[in-house]
């Protein structure tokens, strides 16, 4: 599994979601410098939830299973748990832009990652 | 022609929700999300079940119209989820149907994303230069565009301020990215998805207890011995529990509010614990081969008789419900305690088809969660408030209209009509009359999407 690889990815695909709910809201031409900087603790934060929510599943399955039925299995009781987690939080935060920004891309961001870690290790079955 | 439908239902869910509260929207969306899964599953909407959910989905969506309580909200949306689950698999039971709406409507896209990739091992060549020339296409010249804007506004201030001019006000970016979440959630339930492997082993699953593998008789015939002389032991007691709360209830006072509070919640308490072992130890002796055991009759005829004195035990708590209800007016928890009166009787019902039928477990559980569903939607087509407050003004012999007032807005426009009736005391009159005018304010506030059936009768 390439966890560097899919953590920039993620990182990329996270700003893009993140900025773009935040744009939503006032935009500002200064806004854009902070767009670089910003990149630091979202990859920080993608790297951990890939290393803590998403890689134990493919660590700790059995060999037997494959990418496939890994993906197959537990796949969907994650992407449960996660909308609710995301979804709960929004609300707890009266659906402030920064939290719709932040766990939205979470959320996107982590479904996303599974398709690329399950594709990721097919192709390298090939 | 299925990127169309979800493209109309986006632009919709975002007319209908974007900076709304409930009301009508989400009728209208009820019916939207009908219009679209019978679109692209057509063939679904032959079967009975998926119609009879559809109308359960339709209706709770009209009852947030109609009261918009938190009951039928929830009605609403865990319809939802199941109408979606039950396109997907029809056959399947009611919890699972939930689950893969659910999953339906969470992460379907990405399903799709990564079975598509599994089918085809790699997307082709032709598909990533597709995709790699769009990009091109549109970003290059975007990016080669701005910067060069950039440099002529510098160069020309006539040109700086006419491109200063341009004003993007008129888009609402973030109604835009609504519109995206709905055509994300459209997109997702245009194809149903089910989960497996548990839909599968669901559908494998049937109702009907199978006789195990061979086992010694000796074994069994000491279980039926441990269950009649347990069943006997707890009919015994229980009758005599019985007799006790008959003779308590015939004697006692009635207009004690404590008392009979005291009462109707012990009674409670003792009939959750009581039915739970109730059916955990009926469960655990005909779990298997006991059922199949050629003298096992006496002991069915003392589980009957247990689950029939467990019914008489409700009847009991019941009837202390209703002597409350009668004295101090209904409120929500004495309206809980009838619904779960309700949902223990079925369940003790249910509990003797299952042991005179030989079935299993999971037919104990599809058949008790489909009992809950019924009795959800069937309890969000009420106006609860309206109901306990025009029962607590004509009928309870006392009334609490601080409760009444702390309510709800739903039971506003009775309340009105009473106190104009001049039915309260000066001070609650004038709780009344705040609590009308905030009403009326918050009604009058509303946009067409957040409409409920009181904009009309204020008009009226």
């Amino acid at each position: 599994m390439k966890i560097g690889n899919t953590a920039i990815k993620a990182t990329l695909m996270a700003t893009v979601i993140f900025w773009s709910v935040l744009f939503t809201e006032e935009y500002s031409s200064s806004m854009f410098f902070w767009i670089i900087p910003s990149i630091i603790p979202i990859f920080l934060c993608c790297l951990l939830a890939i290393i803590f929510t998403v890689c134990p599943f493919f660590w700790f399955s059995e060999d037997s299973l494959g990418n496939s039925g890994i993906f197959k299995r537990y796949f969907p009781y994650y992407a449960i748990a996660v909308f609710g987690v995301c979804a709960f939080t929004i609300w707890k935060f009266n659906c402030e832009v920064f939290a719709i920004g932040f766990f939205s891309s979470a959320f996107f961001t982590l479904m996303q990652t599974w398709v690329w870690n399950s594709k990721n290790d097919a192709n390298e079955n090939l | 022609m299925k990127h169309t439908f979800n493209i109309i239902g986006a632009i919709l869910f975002s007319t209908l929700f974007y900076k709304q509260d409930l009301g009508l929207n989400l009728s209208l969306f009820s019916l939207l999300t009908i219009l679209i899964l019978a679109a692209n599953k057509k063939e679904a909407f032959y079967n009975k079940t998926v119609i009879v959910k559809a109308l359960a989905f339709s209706i709770t969506g009209m009852a947030v119209f109609l009261y918009k309580s938190n009951l039928a909200i929830t009605a609403n949306v865990v319809s939802f989820f199941i109408l979606v689950g039950s396109i997907s698999e029809h056959k399947a039971s009611l919890y699972i149907n939930w689950l893969n709406g659910c999953y339906t409507t969470t992460a379907a896209f990405f399903h799709r994303l990564y079975e598509q990739s599994d089918k085809t091992g790699n997307p082709s060549r032709k598909q990533r230069m597709d995709y790699i020339h769009r990009l091109k296409v549109i970003g290059i010249p975007l990016v080669v565009l701005i910067i060069f804007i950039g440099l002529y506004k510098n160069g020309n201030p006539m040109f700086n301020d006419l491109i200063s001019k341009i004003d993007f006000d008129f888009i609402n970016f973030q109604w835009v990215l609504f519109g995206l979440l709905g055509y994300y959630l459209f997109n997702n339930i245009s194809s149903p998805i089910a989960v497996n492997p548990i839909t599968t082993m669901d559908l494998s699953t049937e109702n009907t207890l199978l006789q195990a593998k061979e086992v010694p008789v000796k074994k069994l015939e000491n279980e039926k011995q441990l269950g009649t002389i347990l069943m006997s032991l707890l009919n015994v007691l229980i009758a005599f529990f019985l007799i006790t709360d008959v003779v308590y209830v015939l004697q006692q006072d009635v207009t004690n509010a404590n008392e009979l509070s005291h009462q109707v919640h012990s009674g409670v308490n003792a009939l959750i614990v009581s039915i739970v072992f109730a059916i955990v130890i009926i469960l655990y002796f005909f779990r298997a081969n006991l059922n199949f055991y050629k003298d096992n009759a006496t002991l069915k005829r003392l589980t009957y008789l247990w689950i029939a004195l467990n019914v008489f035990l409700v009847v009991i708590i019941a009837f202390k419900n209703y002597q409350y209800i009668h004295s101090f007016g209904i409120t929500y928890k004495r309206i809980g305690v009838n619904i779960y009166l309700l949902l223990t009787s079925i369940g003790l019902f249910t509990t003797l088809i299952k042991v005179y039928s030989i079935k299993n477990l999971w037919y104990l559980l599809r058949i008790n969660m489909q009992t809950a569903f019924a009795v959800l939607i069937v309890a969000s087509l009420f106006n609860w408030d309206r109901i306990i407050t025009h029962y607590n003004l004509n009928y309870a012999k006392a009334t609490d209209v601080e409760y009444l007032i702390n309510l709800s807005d739903n039971n506003t426009l009775l309340l009105k009509s009473h106190a104009d009736g001049n039915a309260f005391n000066s001070e609650d009159k004038n709780k009344v009359n705040g609590k009308y005018h905030d009403y009326l304010k918050a009604l009058n506030a509303n946009s067409w999407q957040e409409m409920q059936y009181d904009n009309i009768k204020i008009k009226e």
